[in-house]
């Protein structure tokens, strides 16, 4: 029977909003993938240091089709149905206004740790 | 002897999640898919935990743990306002509007079956009502019969699946009660009239008007509404008999 006790100390979700949204476009632009696989992919480039809850995927990616982000599509594989997400031109789109948003994000953050007293002028002010 | 997978993972938190998700408002189709999806993972993180050289019980309960915790699975599905049902949002437009819909589309239905069996059974009669009595068998007594049936049925049809909703989405028995009220208040003042003679072109008049009329019909909405909550005190009194003390 499970126990919370057993769960593994997950990333700090205060800094998690709208991550879980980017990684997954972000490698489904590459290839379509079932979300068991996606985690692992997620697990594999991020050298495990973002660690989630690994079902809370699937709200994400049910969200994202709802959004019409992704297309789902039910596919058998050895035996056994799978369901394949894989990016539309929306959510291409959508990727490319997040990555900007990131990098706009971690680069201003990146100024203030560096201690830049004028990082903040050179952030960008939409964000 | 190896446990089956199906036996390994009966004790999962899945059964918790579905009736917190389904209270919480999400529609049942998502939550179907979430919980899914979420015991596919699970068999594929077992597996995993398997090659690894865990013991079925080990792998299954590792498997769970990766999973994430019953509260981080329910909080990312309620963190989708979008995933919950019409029926949760707007219960009041469900549960008055719809057996509205469903009722007028049956009554019509059979009020076209009227008048296709007075067409075919009784073309030169001025109205398809109050015709002798017929023999049951006969084919004519057969379809108005059954047609009659359907008429008559309609609300209580109709209230059942107002219940089934309610059940399904684990909502509070009010909101069907307010459909099954208005169901058997329909039931019993509608009145059909159909008249050849009322529409000089011959072809035939049909309505339903919608008047309280004085004793039995008071009587026969109580029926209406007993016969259609009737299932569901069926249901509640096998679940409170079955269910663990």
């Amino acid at each position: 029977m499970y126990s919370p006790a057993m769960a593994p100390r997950e990333t700090n979700p205060s800094f998690m909003n709208g991550v879980p949204e980017l990684l997954i476009l972000s490698l489904l632009q590459q290839a379509e993938m079932y979300g068991y696989e996606l985690v692992h992919a997620i697990r594999d480039r991020t050298g495990a240091s973002i660690a989630l809850g690994e079902g809370v995927v699937y709200p994400v990616l049910h969200s994202l089709e709802r959004d019409g982000a992704l297309t789902a599509q039910r596919k058998p594989v050895n035996g056994r149905s799978r369901i394949y997400y894989s990016l539309t031109p929306t959510g291409s789109r959508r990727l490319s206004d997040l990555t900007d948003t990131w990098t706009t994000l971690t680069s201003s953050i990146q100024l203030v740790l560096n201690g830049n007293p004028n990082g903040a002028a050179h952030a960008h002010p939409t964000l | 002897m190896p446990t089956p997978l199906s036996n390994l993972f009966a004790p999962t938190p899945f059964p918790e999640l579905r009736e917190r998700l389904l209270r919480a408002g999400i529609a049942p189709r998502h939550v179907r898919r979430y919980l899914s999806e979420l015991s596919d993972h699970l068999t594929d993180l077992t597996a995993e935990e398997q090659t690894r050289g865990l013991s079925p019980t080990a792998a299954g309960s590792a498997a769970l743990a990766r999973l994430g915790s019953p509260d981080s699975l329910a909080n990312a599905a309620l963190a989708q306002p979008e995933a919950r049902s019409l029926t949760a949002r707007a219960p009041w437009a469900v549960f008055s509007l719809t057996p509205l819909a469903l009722l007028a589309a049956i009554w019509f239905l059979s009020l076209c079956l009227l008048r296709l069996g007075w067409q075919i059974f009784l073309p030169q009669a001025v109205t398809p009502f109050g015709h002798g009595p017929l023999q049951f068998f006969d084919p004519q007594n057969i379809y108005f019969q059954l047609n009659r049936s359907l008429y008559l049925g309609a609300p209580i049809l109709v209230g059942w699946c107002m219940l089934l909703i309610a059940i399904r989405q684990r909502l509070s028995v009010l909101w069907p009660i307010v459909s099954l009220a208005i169901l058997a208040v329909l039931a019993a003042t509608s009145h059909v009239q159909a008249n050849r003679e009322a529409v000089p072109t011959g072809l035939g008049h049909i309505s339903v008007d919608f008047a309280f009329r004085p004793a039995a019909q008071n009587e026969y909405a109580l029926v209406v509404f007993l016969l259609a909550v009737a299932p569901y005190l069926l249901w509640k009194f096998h679940t409170h008999r079955t269910s663990p003390a």
